[in-house]
């Protein structure tokens, strides 16, 4: 049994396919990260799945209903955490969090001291009475969290919640999350951000162009991609006829220029860094720094969509 | 799984209305606009410019108005009239000029706000107790002015054709007074002479009709007194009190409602004497014949007895004189005795309603704005900062959310309105004629369209930047059609028909009917009637049109 099943998902505005019709899975218990960039189709079908977007066709169940059929129940069972602060500005955190108790008919006892534990738990317990206009994204988007979880969700939809956070919210963000996750709520959580991805999700599913083009574990994706590590070198004068010789070295496997870098797939083996650097002294060529390192997801987005995910 | 087996309260149906959940809507938005200070001050500061920059330019009476005069008369009393007409302090002569087209010019140009013509024959007319009619002309383009100034005009005039009328009433009087004595004298020498003539049948006959004559007389002038006195306690026809009504509404206070009251119970009074005055008036007619046929009689007494001859020589003369009164008397127009001189208003640019009208259109209006911005930041507000997803996201119905909304900002407009009414009472002393809870009805009734308006509008609109444009296409109008500004009558057939299909037409006339006229729910029925269909219809659009997508 999947916590969340689609069949054929799509939406399409007009002419245009957000969402081409993509099949997914994700089982109880796990985050489940959505990469992609920018009008990759992740935040509609997030949409889709949270019943505020209605798909063009095909279906979605989500614990076990159907988001176009039971929408409602759809709503009782998942808390969603949206890319913007969507509570109201004018309102303290206690104030934010009764009204949307009192939305998802949390008993009136209840919702305060649920609120209190909540508001500890993203620390701003201490800012409960304060507006939240004024508050740093931060503190926005945990309050954003503590409203999404106050009626215990099974599934947590969070949509780029550390987009636009300093470097101290995205750890404590993430740190929140992996402790609702603890504690058996399936998270599904997207972001352009490899890293974080990488980090926090069980499985990814890397979209583009409203389609799913790769799906599993980070390392299933990287396998997938390249068996190979990476060499990155500081070669600005290197001239075509090295970058040939250099593709005829039996332990490279193929060679990109990237400005003023060369961007090589290597083998594994102990002495890469000497034989490389040996190399470039043979030929007189200025080396700044040569760089081993394993296979990113970075690397293996670019391999799929060939393109860099910060364009 | 869990939840597959125990009974799951998240698998209860959503309730298509929650009460619950509309009263926590409702508490969320007096939150939200509790704590955002400047926008509530806002609300209610708005109100209080708009009826202050109204109560200044309507309540106030404007003074020294131009006015032209042509005096075709050129007479004593026509001169004596422009003089007490300069002495009022609404009007000022500026231009005396020969003819009614030069006037009219003066007006065209708003050079002159009102124009009073003198008909030629105005003295002599009055002096004779025949009507003579004076001609106003007011600017009419200017609703204000064109009634202060013929309201003011109207009762100078009507004072003026008072006291003209006091005056022939008391000559009437005393020549009443002076042909019941000459009868008396009569009768007594009629009586003497039969006597000594002894021929007592026809001297009888003739004396019993001159006592009659004596009685009647005796009667006109009892009657011409008490009319004389009602003249003089009231300065008032029946014939302006249309006009008192209007001057009454405009300045609505309590000391002008009175002494209209008063006035209006003193024309009925004045109305039934010039009745009995009418009767007696007859009666004479019948008398004058009886002192005919006493002068036939007289003349075969004479016949009959020389010896009285001489005595009854001189009763003759008398009698002819009593004759020529009582012919006087009953040929007397009892319209020209009651109001010698009459104001005929000259319509120069049409029908026109006044200024008086215009507060409970304005309480409509700004009802109407507040309602249509209210739900924008409400509905189309909400989506826009997001808000409104959180709500979409928690099992609440549509109707629950529009209506939790829609009941919030009713309440507020409502207590808007009340203190419009307040404001209006304390600074310009309006005071509602109706039932301040049939007031209240209306006003309920008409936040609920104006809300619906709002919610409609809201949810077509994706954004709060579609928004403001699709309201002012809505409420612009609305403003100009309200009638606050310009009187509806006025305005072309086509414009007067798309303002009978807008709500505040009706909420502007079913108020000023309840306000000002004093009228009561039933009266004002068919606006009622509209208003509630009118905002059920706009409930049942929302629904339909509200999407729950997120951009």
């Amino acid at each position: 049994m999947f916590e969340i099943e689609t069949r054929r998902l799509e939406k399409k505005f007009g002419n245009f396919t957000a969402v081409n019709s993509i099949d997914l899975q994700v089982k109880k218990g796990e985050i489940f990260g959505f990469l992609g960039p920018n009008g990759a189709g992740k935040t509609t079908t997030i949409k889709m799945l949270t019943t505020l977007a209605t798909p063009t066709s095909g279906t979605a169940i989500i614990a076990g209903y159907d988001v176009a059929k039971e929408p409602a129940k759809v709503r009782s069972r998942i808390g969603v955490v949206p890319q913007s602060f969507s509570l109201f500005e004018e309102l303290s955190p206690m104030e934010n969090l009764w009204y949307i108790g009192k939305l998802n008919e949390i008993p009136e006892k209840d919702i305060v001291s649920k609120s209190i534990e909540l508001l500890k738990a993203v620390t701003l317990y201490d800012k409960r009475d304060v507006p939240s206009g004024g508050f740093s994204g931060g503190m926005k988007q945990r309050l954003s969290l503590a409203a999404s979880l106050l009626h215990e969700p099974d599934i947590l939809f969070m949509d780029e919640p550390t987009t636009g956070l300093d470097p101290q919210s995205r750890i404590a963000m993430r740190e929140i999350t992996r402790d609702l996750n603890r504690k058996g709520v399936t998270v599904v959580y997207t972001t352009h951000d490899m890293d974080e991805a990488e980090k926090l999700c069980d499985r990814i599913a890397i979209m583009d162009h409203g389609n799913i083009i790769a799906i599993g574990t980070a390392d299933e994706l990287k396998r997938k991609v390249s068996k190979y590590e990476i060499a990155e070198i500081g070669a600005p004068d290197a001239s075509k006829e090295t970058v040939e010789e250099l593709k005829k070295l039996s332990f490279v496997h193929s060679v990109e220029k990237d400005g003023s870098r060369l961007v090589c797939e290597v083998s594994d083996g102990g002495e890469m860094f000497a034989k490389l650097s040996d190399f470039f002294k043979k030929r007189r060529q200025q080396v700044n720094e040569i760089r081993i390192r394993k296979l990113s997801l970075e690397d293996v987005f670019i391999k799929l969509t060939k393109k860099d995910l910060r364009e | 799984m869990s939840r597959d087996k125990k009974i799951d309260k998240r698998d209860a149906d959503e309730k298509i209305i929650d009460l619950d959940k509309v009263r926590a809507i409702i508490t969320k938005n007096y939150r939200v606009l509790s704590h955002d200070k400047t926008r509530m001050l806002m609300l209610f500061i708005f109100p209080i410019v708009m009826i202050s920059i109204f109560g200044a330019t309507t309540g106030v009476t404007p003074k020294h108005l131009a006015t032209a005069i042509v005096d075709n008369d050129q007479s004593i009393l026509s001169s004596q009239m422009v003089n007490q007409l300069e002495a009022l302090e609404t009007l000022s002569i500026r231009y005396s000029v020969g003819s009614e087209s030069e006037a009219k010019k003066l007006l065209d140009e708003g050079n002159a706000k009102a124009v009073v013509v003198i008909p030629r024959g105005f003295e002599d007319a009055v002096k004779n107790g025949r009507q003579a009619t004076i001609r106003l002309m007011v600017d009419q383009s200017d609703s204000t002015v064109a009634q202060i100034a013929s309201a003011s005009i109207k009762g100078f005039i009507t004072g003026l054709s008072k006291q003209a009328s006091g005056q022939l009433i008391g000559q009437r009087q005393a020549e009443a007074a002076i042909a019941a004595r000459k009868v008396a004298a009569l009768e007594a020498l009629l009586y003497s002479g039969g006597q000594a003539a002894g021929t007592a049948d026809a001297y009888d006959l003739a004396a019993e009709q001159a006592t009659l004559a004596r009685y009647r007389l005796l009667q006109s002038t009892d009657t011409l007194t008490r009319l004389s006195q009602a003249v003089a306690a009231n300065v008032y026809s029946p014939t302006n009190a249309d006009y008192l009504n209007e001057l009454a509404f405009s300045y609505d206070n309590a000391g002008s409602k009175a002494s209209l009251v008063s006035a209006m119970n003193f024309d009925a009074q004045y109305v039934a004497q010039m009745g009995t005055y009418s009767g007696l008036a007859a009666g004479n007619m019948v008398v004058l014949r009886n002192v005919v046929s006493t002068q036939t009689l007289v003349a075969q007494a004479k016949a009959g007895s020389l010896a009285l001859s001489a005595q009854l020589d001189s009763a003759a003369p008398v009698a002819n004189s009593v004759q020529v009164v009582l012919e006087d008397f009953s040929s007397t127009d009892t319209v020209s005795l009651a109001d010698p001189i009459k104001v005929e208003s000259v319509d120069v640019y049409g029908q026109r309603q006044g200024i008086d009208f215009a507060l409970p259109a304005l309480i409509a209006l700004i009802i109407f704005q507040g309602a249509i911005m209210g739900m924008g930041r409400a509905i189309a507000g909400e989506r826009h900062d997001g808000s409104l997803t959180r709500v979409f996201l928690t099992p609440t119905s549509d109707t629950t959310i529009l209506l939790g909304t829609q009941l919030f900002y009713m309440v507020l407009e409502t207590f808007r309105a009340i203190f419009i009414v307040i404001i209006a009472m304390l600074a310009f002393g309006l005071t509602i004629s109706g039932n301040v809870f049939d007031v209240l009805f209306i006003i309920i009734l008409f936040t609920m369209g104006a809300t619906g308006v709002g919610l409609v509008i809201s949810s077509f609109a994706k954004t709060e930047e579609q928004f403001m444009p699709m309201a002012m296409l809505v409420s612009l109008p609305s403003m100009f059609l309200a009638g606050a500004f310009f009187p509806i009558q006025t305005m072309p057939a086509m414009l007067q028909g798309l303002a009978k299909v807008l709500p505040i037409y009706y909420a502007g006339d079913a108020l000023r009917g309840v306000m000002v006229k004093g009228f009561s729910l039933m009266q004002v029925l068919p606006d009622v009637i509209f208003l509630l269909l009118f905002a059920l219809a706009m409930l049942v659009i929302s629904t339909r049109v509200f999407k729950r997508e997120v951009m």
